[in-house]
């Protein structure tokens, strides 16, 4: 049987670096989801991963877009930079990805973000939302069963 | 060892037309692949939500991909299409 090198769920990786990173700067109990919640909290992110590309075996090329939507564009503003920094240091973090007790580190350089600057959501634009996008270097795994 | 660099050689490559054909190339294919994603809506923009516009200069190649109306860049925000053919190379 061939073995398989599989890329992990990256929305699923981007939102774990962010709670962790977040945890870590004592900020918790933020609701990080890929789509709008419902009911909306006072202050929520929308983190998700865009399809990637792969440019070795080993490797892929993927985008992570990240929204906070919140109660002021200075509130918006300073936890989207937050946010920002945490997902620029994935590269030197390292997490239990799948509750194995191993940790790995998934992302590496090069990782280049973009932003946060300030846009609207047509579903809700009376919400101040901020947003970063990161590029990222994401690592393949070995399937196993 | 001492290295100079001829610039003037360098912006002509780069504004060459096989560099610019390459370069609008891809952009033509990064934007019809954004132009088809689904509409979110009933009544679907007659116009494409994207097209291609010349931004070279005199030193390089380049374009650039923008959304043709209010409208459609609200359907960028909804469904990130030119995000995601950014991000799989068309």
């Amino acid at each position: 049987m061939a073995d398989l090198l599989v890329y992990p769920d990256m929305t699923m990786v981007a939102r774990k670096y962010l709670l962790a990173g977040l945890a870590e700067q004592g900020i918790v109990g933020v609701t990080v989801a890929s789509r709008i919640p419902s009911p909306l909290p006072e202050w929520f992110v929308r983190c998700f991963a865009l399809p990637g590309r792969e440019t070795c075996k080993r490797v892929q090329w993927c985008q992570v877009i990240v929204q906070v939507y919140g109660t002021s564009d200075e509130f918006c503003s300073q936890m989207a930079r937050i946010c920002a920094a945490v997902m620029r240091n994935a590269p030197e973090m390292e997490l239990d990805f799948f509750d194995t007790g191993e940790k790995l580190s998934l992302v590496s350089e090069p990782c280049e973000l973009t932003g946060p600057f300030s846009t609207e959501d047509p579903d809700l634009p009376d919400w101040p939302l901020f947003q970063f996008n990161l590029v990222w270097t994401v690592q393949n795994q070995l399937w196993m069963p | 060892m001492k290295i100079t660099f001829n610039d003037a050689a360098f912006a002509a490559l780069r504004t060459s037309v096989a560099a610019n054909a390459l370069v609008r190339g891809k952009a033509e294919k990064i934007a019809a692949a954004a132009n088809n994603s689904p509409p979110t809506t009933d009544t679907p923009l007659e116009e494409p939500y994207y097209e291609v516009h010349e931004a070279g200069d005199e030193n390089r190649a380049r374009y650039r991909i923008a959304t043709t109306s209010r409208r459609a860049s609200r359907h960028e925000a909804k469904t990130f299409a030119l995000q995601q053919a950014l991000s799989s190379d068309g």
